[in-house]
């Protein structure tokens, strides 16, 4: 087991694994839900499309029984006219009208009204309570208007279904019968209704589906008054006078209807779905699971590195602090009582003796020097960047007094122009300075007087200090190795030095984004270049 | 100046390293404007010399101008400077810092606490004996002192 595989992972990641199985489940049921809803809608479109053809056949069988009936009446109507001119209504009536009723089933009779007052009806018997019956006063409801309606229009009029007088749902039609443009009286006839509806296949109908007839006002005169509570199919019934309304409907509803064996499939499909989901989800929540875990293992380890490198870096810190301070003090003490030493035995000392004290100074000199440079590098570890430009003409005049209150000439040695603000804190620019003059004076050419020049050049991108001399330059096999700590390219006895200065320099640079280069050709001279960040124009 | 007036300058030198003591005193008497050290090894010490407190500082005379190092041992510089700085009697007493470290800071670290002077110590001893030549001419000829 890996350290990696032992690290436990945070509680919100286990909560997220259950989550997302938890959300592709939801989005399963989701999908299923839609897919099952649009299979059922499918396929009740296509059962009411089926209900609809059942519908209209039904509802065109229905009218085409309802009007041949009523051709009858308008028969009778056509007989009562013509034997108005000069036939003999009493006597052929009888004859007529039983031919007529008995030429198609379900009349129950057919009757004529002179002055709207029934006279004659056929068959007389089971039918003398109409004999006369004032149609026009008439007082079940409808009754007058239909009779007024005939009058007004001279076409057919439909009364019904409706109780009968005589017993049974029946429908009552009515013709108006004109005289010389004047209203003479009316013929009707009274239909049963059920052998209408066998004619038209109403029976079968209703075994095989829930089936309603109404009429135009609204009234449920055949079938079940359900079926048009349900959505059903409706067809228009073309019926004389008033149009009526079939209704069809799934004997079991529509959903019940649509759902067939395809559901139990379907929903197979989805769970299959889900359970790929599922694998999916666990085997990516695993990966990922194995990454977090990789990545606070490898977390846990840097903030470790981390803090061990703080823990140096405070160390390295303390011991910085220690060279400026604690180790220079001896060194200083030391070579202020071997020089006084020497001061006091002057004259007594054999040349010898003072040539050891010398050596003690110098040694206690060079050991100080190298503790102030190395602590000088250490500390520009944490030394603050700059926060804003400063003068590099300033620096300059401080870097030659330093130079000189080392002992080193500058006078009509070291040249500059204009020098503008750079990106450095004046420190740093001034040390910069001292360490690059200091180095062009060192390592001056023997047979030429030293000359020294620093320029800035402003460029696009930056500006570029450099520090050029005519020294003895530097091998070019050794221009990236003067920038190591304590690396000199020349004994002590010829060139003084900690072997810190470009390091140091190298380090203030690097530390503000810049970059120190050197060009030089050995004999003629070296040139060392800062590029820093554009300090801004003036 | 007569030497009964430079007499009555006393320099307080607070130093751990009786070396680096001995060289301010070898300095002060080659200045020969007779200022009066005394010389302490540590804050602790420096406090009860300045406040008179205990046996061996109850008759110690107040001094014109400490000379105070500061990495020390018991009580360091940075301390005894905060507390002087603070003490209403010793507010006024200006005090050196005389020190090895030129690092940047302890320098503001110091005159953050109310020093008065920052100086290094330099590594060629006549340098040094001149540097103390100087401290002791500006404080005692230079300045005037609140006594």
């Amino acid at each position: 087991m890996t350290a990696s595989q032992r690290t436990p992972l945070p509680w919100w990641s286990r909560w997220r694994a259950l989550a997302s199985l938890a959300l592709a489940w939801g989005l399963v049921f989701v999908g299923w839900s839609w897919v099952d809803g649009q299979r059922r809608r499918a396929a009740e479109a296509e059962l009411r499309a089926s209900l609809a053809t059942t519908a209209s056949a039904s509802a065109g069988s229905l009218s085409a029984a309802v009007n041949r009936r009523l051709a009858l009446v308008r028969g009778l109507a056509a007989f009562v006219s013509v034997e108005l001119q000069d036939g003999d209504l009493d006597g052929r009536f009888s004859l007529f009208a039983d031919a007529l009723r008995t030429s198609t089933g379900g009349v129950r009779n057919l009757s004529v009204s002179p002055g709207f007052v029934v006279r004659y009806v056929n068959p007389v018997e089971g039918n003398q309570g109409v004999l006369g019956n004032d149609l026009l006063a008439d007082r079940r409801p409808a009754f007058v208007d239909t009779v007024r309606r005939a009058i007004l229009t001279g076409e057919v009029t439909t009364h019904g279904p409706l109780p009968l007088i005589q017993g049974g749902l029946g429908l009552i039609a009515r013709q108006a019968v004109y005289l010389n443009d004047e209203s003479w009286g009316a013929v009707g006839a009274v239909f049963d209704l059920e052998p209408i509806m066998a004619e038209a296949g109403f029976d079968n109908l209703t075994r095989l589906y829930r089936v309603g007839l109404r009429r135009g006002d609204g009234e449920v005169i055949a079938g079940d008054a359900t079926a048009f509570e349900t959505s059903p199919v409706l067809e228009v019934v073309r019926v004389p006078d008033g149009d009526w309304s079939l209704a069809i409907v799934p004997i079991s509803g529509w959903r019940p209807a649509a759902a067939d064996e395809g559901r139990v499939l379907l929903a197979l499909v989805f769970v299959a779905l889900g359970i790929a989901f599922s694998v999916v989800i666990l085997l990516v929540v695993e990966r990922r699971a194995a990454l977090e875990r990789l990545v606070i293992a490898r977390t846990e380890a840097l903030d470790q590195r981390t803090a061990e490198v703080v823990r140096a870096n405070v160390a390295l810190e303390q011991f910085a602090y220690a060279a400026a301070h604690d180790l220079q003090e001896p060194a200083r003490v030391m070579a202020s009582y071997a020089q006084l030493l020497k001061r006091d035995l002057a004259g007594s000392l054999a040349p010898d003796q003072a040539e050891s004290l010398n050596h003690v100074v110098e040694a206690a000199g060079r050991l100080r020097s190298l503790l102030h440079d190395v602590q000088l590098f250490i500390s520009e570890d944490r030394a603050p960047p700059p926060t804003a430009p400063s003068s590099a003409a300033d620096a300059f005049k401080v870097a030659l007094q330093t130079l000189q209150s080392r002992g080193r000439s500058v006078e009509g040695v070291v040249q500059a122009g204009r020098l503008p603000d750079l990106w450095l804190d004046p420190r740093r620019l001034s040390e910069l300075l001292t360490i690059l003059i200091g180095n062009g004076l060192e390592f001056a050419h023997p047979e030429r007087a030293p000359e020294i020049t620093v320029a800035v050049r402003r460029e696009a991108d930056g500006d570029v200090l450099s520090v050029t001399d005519n020294g003895i330059g530097i091998d070019p096999a050794y221009h990236q190795q003067i920038f190591q700590v304590f690396r000199r390219l020349h004994p002590r006895d010829r060139h003084q030095g900690t072997g810190m200065g470009l390091a140091i320099a190298r380090k203030m640079v690097e530390r503000v984004g810049g970059e120190i280069t050197v060009v030089s050709t050995p004999g003629q001279g070296a040139s060392f270049r800062v590029k820093l960040p554009p300090a801004g124009r003036d | 100046m007569t030497v009964a007036d430079t007499n009555r300058f006393r320099i307080l030198l607070v130093e751990d390293d009786p070396a680096d003591a001995g060289l301010v005193k070898r300095a002060m008497r080659e200045s020969r404007l007779l200022c009066q050290v005394e010389h302490v090894r540590d804050g602790v010490e420096a406090l009860a010399y300045l406040r008179q407190e205990g046996e061996a500082y109850a008759g110690s005379a107040r001094p014109d101008l400490v000379l105070l190092d500061l990495n020390m041992p018991r009580m360091d510089g940075r301390e005894v400077l905060r507390l002087m700085k603070g003490d209403d009697d010793l507010r006024r007493i200006p005090v050196v810092v005389l020190t090895t470290s030129d690092v940047e800071r302890d320098i503001e670290a110091s005159y953050g606490l109310g020093a008065n002077s920052f100086v290094t110590k330099p590594m060629d001893v006549n340098d040094f004996f001149a540097v103390i030549r100087q401290i002791e001419t500006y404080w005692f000829q230079v300045v005037k002192l609140a006594r």
